[in-house]
């Protein structure tokens, strides 16, 4: 399968609302000269576990920018449960439902790991007595515990090692309840015993309900995790299908070749 | 839901109940404990001091309040003011003039003589409306503050009491409808608004025939809106809204990344910060010692003064704490009250420096210098040796709000490091 | 007639963005340079007005003519420049807020000094100090500003395009590490950057507070507010561009004329355009007109 340029996907569909609980439809970023993203289309299944794969400098960060409402897209359509959602601002997506982690994770340092989390489950509101029964600090910790800080979250981030930072950012994505939640090559930097405890992290959060779309540069540590993958090369998206397919797919190592493993 | 939450029953309920527990006073660290001791021993001030002392210490509850407004916005959000006499003048004369060229013309035109209740509530009604002129004034700072960062902020609000001075000058004769008799000038507005409490002046609503007794007088009433002023603010800053401006202080990108605004918190802390030291400054113009709306009180002398003198207090009573600005009152004034014994033609230099090394020495402020202090006692006493031993890394809030500053300045500076 | 009046308050717009230039080429230079903004920039333009003042009265029983007032002002900021640097931001140029808060105790403490000094000195009282003017008309006076305003600016830009030490400053403004590169010494153009910096903002105040008819200890942010005024023209031209400051001088002074002049009641608003100008352009566009970064 080969893609075309201009938007037609490999297997020739166009995506409407309803064709998934997240769809991209014709997205385009531009920056001055350069086209980040190309007429890029994709929908999402409720309660999938989505992998978004590509070399560096691919698209994947911009796209999820503008989905995520970072930056509004230059041109295209952005559908959450099935409403139009284009441009909305990155708090007001996070209060529709979507959520996501960052890869340059910066914690707040003046507080705890818990206070931390507690924040994510502060209303927006001015005038509120939440907090002050204690439940949120009780649901602040429920959720530590669910990530795997519940041995540290008195502690402050600063005293965290990489895989409790990360741990920490998946605990404040989490804290927002999403339907969706994008989550940001999570498994830079980990040991194999840590990338298969965030695997069933995952998995346990998917079998309450939750639609995961992971990003990586690199298939190692998705494989076990993802049902399915899109992969996209400056831009656009290049193949899509299982994890088996997407190994196999002669376009997909071409991308690959010379650079990261399979 | 995603995900399985630990909320059953009635939450509402237990909210409430928390609350009420938390104002019977039950279940209360040691720390708070001690602030509420604290609390009541200025209240028992009057028992211990002599009149003329009595005064200076009712000059302190107002710094006290000053500092607190300044802290608001400034220690908890990190929007860094520098002109916050900017509220309190608002406040001062916005009292004045409502009373003294609204609510009494008025009253005289509606052909009523006031005892001392209808005085009462004419000053009441003045200081409601300083209180709103000030907080206006919030608006008018806050929401500008949205696109300003660090210095640029900071040249706004050193600014805006300038530029409110000069009104002053140039509608000294009269601003039409909302001051139609004027705003004084240099020299400020001739007639002072009545008192709460006098000794048989003109102009006060309540009339007692002892120095003594209205020095006391003056001093609770003082002492009331302090109260007051640390009720909003406690409730404020303890609940979940006090951790979304410390969190907008530390990292707004991590703020909208939970699905919050900051934009409306900051534009709340800046008014709620107005409005507590326009409310301050009105209280004083009708119950404090020199009591009088003109620009030397309510600017502080060369216009910034006062302006400065709240940030060195909360700062080295401890930012983005609300006790800390009423100990840090407390040093400055005893300092200031020392110096201008030894000697006074220097004032107020000697003072100033002694706050700056203070926060040299100090950076964190007294009160969090004191809570580690105390953590560290209690440990020894408990044998923790391990707590003892363990360092507190983390930066203190002064030196956070100085990075973050720091970054903000080279954003718009540009340029590779030097 | 109205055409007689604009050109009256053309005329006087010329002069008096010719001593606005002045007053903010001190600041500018520190900023391009350094990246730094100095805060006491005010009180070194009131130290040098304090200067002349002690120099033409007889608190020193001598009473000099303005002539030596004007030098002993310029040496006094030239010299105030100098040691600041040197016993000071040296030190601690790479750390902007704490050069902000020194630059700001600094000024604090020396307009403060001052003061106090005068405080000790009968009959002159601290908000009202004489300092003559160095002509002897007002007209004659604002020619002498004018011609001098355009030949310092005019030995600045030479110096800075067409001298070594000048282009150093340039170089070292762009980047410290370039510069050391091509062997100068970024120690020794910062000083002379602030030596300069300091004689202009001297000059500036006895130039000042002799149009004005006396200093003050508050003069810096007294209208015209030379040290508010200063930020204003630097950020309206754009950070660090001494074209920027000059025409960021010509606007101002020249909106404050005009508004001065023909706005009903515009008499109270001299000093304050200013501040309105500075908050405008903060607020819709602080980049400046010139863009910012490197001096030119």
């Amino acid at each position: 399968m080969s893609a075309d340029a201009a938007g037609t996907e490999p297997d020739g569909r166009s995506y409407g609302p309803d064709d998934g609980i997240l769809v991209a439809e014709d997205l385009r970023k531009e920056f001055g000269g350069l086209t980040a993203v190309d007429d890029l289309s994709f929908a999402v299944k409720e309660q999938e576990i989505l992998g978004f794969i590509g070399p560096n400098g691919a698209g994947k960060s911009t796209t999820f920018n503008c989905v995520t409402g970072t930056y509004p897209p230059t041109d295209g359509t952005v559908y959450f449960k099935g409403d139009d959602v284009t441009g909305i601002p990155a708090h007001d997506m996070v209060k529709e439902g979507m959520s996501r982690t960052f890869q340059e994770f910066a914690p707040l340092e003046d507080r705890a790991v818990v206070k931390n989390v507690e924040l994510a489950l502060a209303p927006d509101e001015l005038f509120t007595l939440s907090g002050m029964g204690g439940e949120t600090e009780q649901l602040a910790r429920e959720i530590c515990r669910r990530v795997g800080l519940g041995g540290v979250m008195d502690q402050t981030p600063a005293e965290l090692p990489h895989a409790g930072m990360l741990k920490l950012e998946l605990a404040r994505a989490i804290a927002t309840q999403p339907d969706v939640m994008l989550v940001d090559e999570p498994f830079a930097g980990l040991s194999a015993d840590e990338v298969q405890e965030l695997t069933e992290v995952m998995e346990s959060l998917r079998r309450h309900g939750m639609t995961l779309i992971v990003v990586d540069h690199n298939m190692r540590g998705l494989l076990n995790l993802i049902d399915r993958a899109f992969v996209i090369q400056f831009g656009s998206k290049i193949a899509e299908g299982t994890p088996e397919e997407i190994k196999n797919d002669p376009e997909v190592q071409e991308a690959y070749l010379g650079g990261e493993e399979i | 839901m995603a995900t399985e939450t630990p909320l059953e029953g009635d939450v509402d309920r237990r909210r409430r109940r928390a609350v009420v527990e938390k104002l019977l006073l039950r279940d209360l660290a040691l720390r708070h404990r001690l602030g509420i001791l604290g609390v009541g021993l200025l209240g028992l001030v009057p028992l211990l001091a002599q009149p003329r002392e009595l005064n200076q210490f009712t000059s302190v509850l107002y710094l006290m309040m000053f500092a607190i407004s300044w802290d608001v916005v400034s220690g908890y959000t990190g929007q860094l003011s520098f002109g916050h006499a900017f509220f309190f003048a608002l406040g001062g004369y916005g009292t004045s003039v409502t009373v003294n060229q609204h609510l009494l013309p008025l009253a005289g035109d509606l052909g009523l003589t006031l005892g001392p209740v209808g005085t009462v509530l004419v000053i009441l009604g003045g200081i409601v409306g300083g209180t709103l002129v000030a907080a206006l004034g919030g608006v008018l700072i806050g929401v500008p503050a949205l696109r300003l960062d660090g210095p640029y902020l900071s040249l706004v609000t050193l600014i805006a009491p300038l530029l409110l001075y000069q009104s002053l000058i140039i509608f000294s004769e009269s601003l039409p409808v909302l001051a139609p008799g004027g705003l004084g000038g240099t020299s400020g507005l001739l007639n002072a608004p009545p008192s709460f409490v006098g000794i048989g002046e003109l102009n006060t609503a309540v009339t007692v025939d002892q120095q003594w007794v209205g020095a006391v007088a003056r001093y609770y009433i003082s002492f009331l809106a302090l109260l007051i002023v640390l009720a909003v603010t406690y409730g404020v800053t303890r609940s979940a809204a006090g951790s979304v401006f410390t969190a907008i202080r530390e990292d707004e990108d991590a703020v909208r990344s939970v699905g919050m605004n900051p934009a409306k918190f900051k534009i709340f802390a800046f008014v709620l910060s107005a409005a507590i030291g326009g409310f301050a400054a009105a209280v004083w113009m009708h119950a404090g010692p020199n009591a009088a709306p003109n620009t030397e009180n309510l600017f502080g002398s060369g216009r910034i003064n006062l302006s400065i003198n709240v940030i060195v207090v909360a700062i080295i009573g401890g930012m983005g704490t609300i006790v800390g600005s009423i100990v840090g009152a407390l040093f400055f004034a005893f300092a200031d009250a020392v110096v201008g014994g030894l000697v006074p033609n220097l004032k107020p230099l000697p003072t100033f420096l002694l706050g700056m090394l203070a926060l040299v020495f100090l950076p964190r402020g007294v009160v969090p210098e004191l809570t580690r202090f105390g953590r560290r006692l209690l440990a020894w006493r408990r044998g923790e040796v391990d707590r003892l031993l363990e360092r507190d890394r983390s930066p203190s809030t002064l030196k956070r709000t100085a990075e973050k500053y720091r970054e903000e300045i080279e954003e718009i500076v540009g340029g590779e490091s030097r | 007639m109205v055409l007689g009046e604009i050109l009256t308050a053309t005329g006087t717009a010329i002069f008096r963005s010719a001593l606005y230039a002045i007053i903010a080429i001190g600041f500018t230079l520190i900023f391009g340079v350094g990246g730094i903004l100095n805060f006491a920039h005010g009180a070194f333009i009131t130290v040098g007005m304090f200067a002349a003042f002690l120099a033409t009265s007889d608190v020193f029983l001598i009473s000099l003519p303005i002539w030596v007032g004007l030098l002993a002002g310029t040496g006094a900021g030239a010299l105030l420049g100098a040691v600041t640097y040197v016993g000071i931001i040296r030190y601690v140029r790479d750390r902007p807020v704490t050069v902000l808060i020194l630059t700001f105790v600094i000024g604090f403490f020396l307009i403060y000094g001052i003061r106090i000094w005068v405080q000790g000195i009968d009959n002159i009282e601290a908000l009202s100090i004489p300092v003559p003017q160095v002509m002897g008309t007002d007209f004659l006076n604002n020619v002498f500003i004018l011609v001098t305003s355009w030949l310092l600016i005019g030995l600045l830009f030479y110096f800075v395009n067409y001298t070594r030490t000048g282009r150093a400053i340039i170089a070292v403004s762009q980047s410290d590490k370039g510069a050391a590169l091509v062997g100068i010494d970024a120690e020794k153009i910062n000083l002379v950057t602030w030596t300069v910096a300091g004689a202009f903002a001297g000059y500036a105040g006895v130039l000042l507070a002799g149009a004005y008819g006396s200093g003050s200890w508050l003069m810096s942010i007294q209208p015209p507010a030379p040290l508010i005024l200063s930020f204003a023209i630097v950020i309206l031209g754009g950070l660090g561009s001494i074209k920027g400051s000059i025409a960021g001088a010509y606007i101002i002074g020249f909106v404050e004329t005009f508004a001065v002049n023909f706005v009903p009641g515009g008499q109270q608003l001299a000093g304050v355009s200013s501040l309105v100008l500075l908050v405008v352009f903060l607020l819709v566009k602080p980049e400046g007109l010139f863009g910012r970064g490197t001096s030119e």
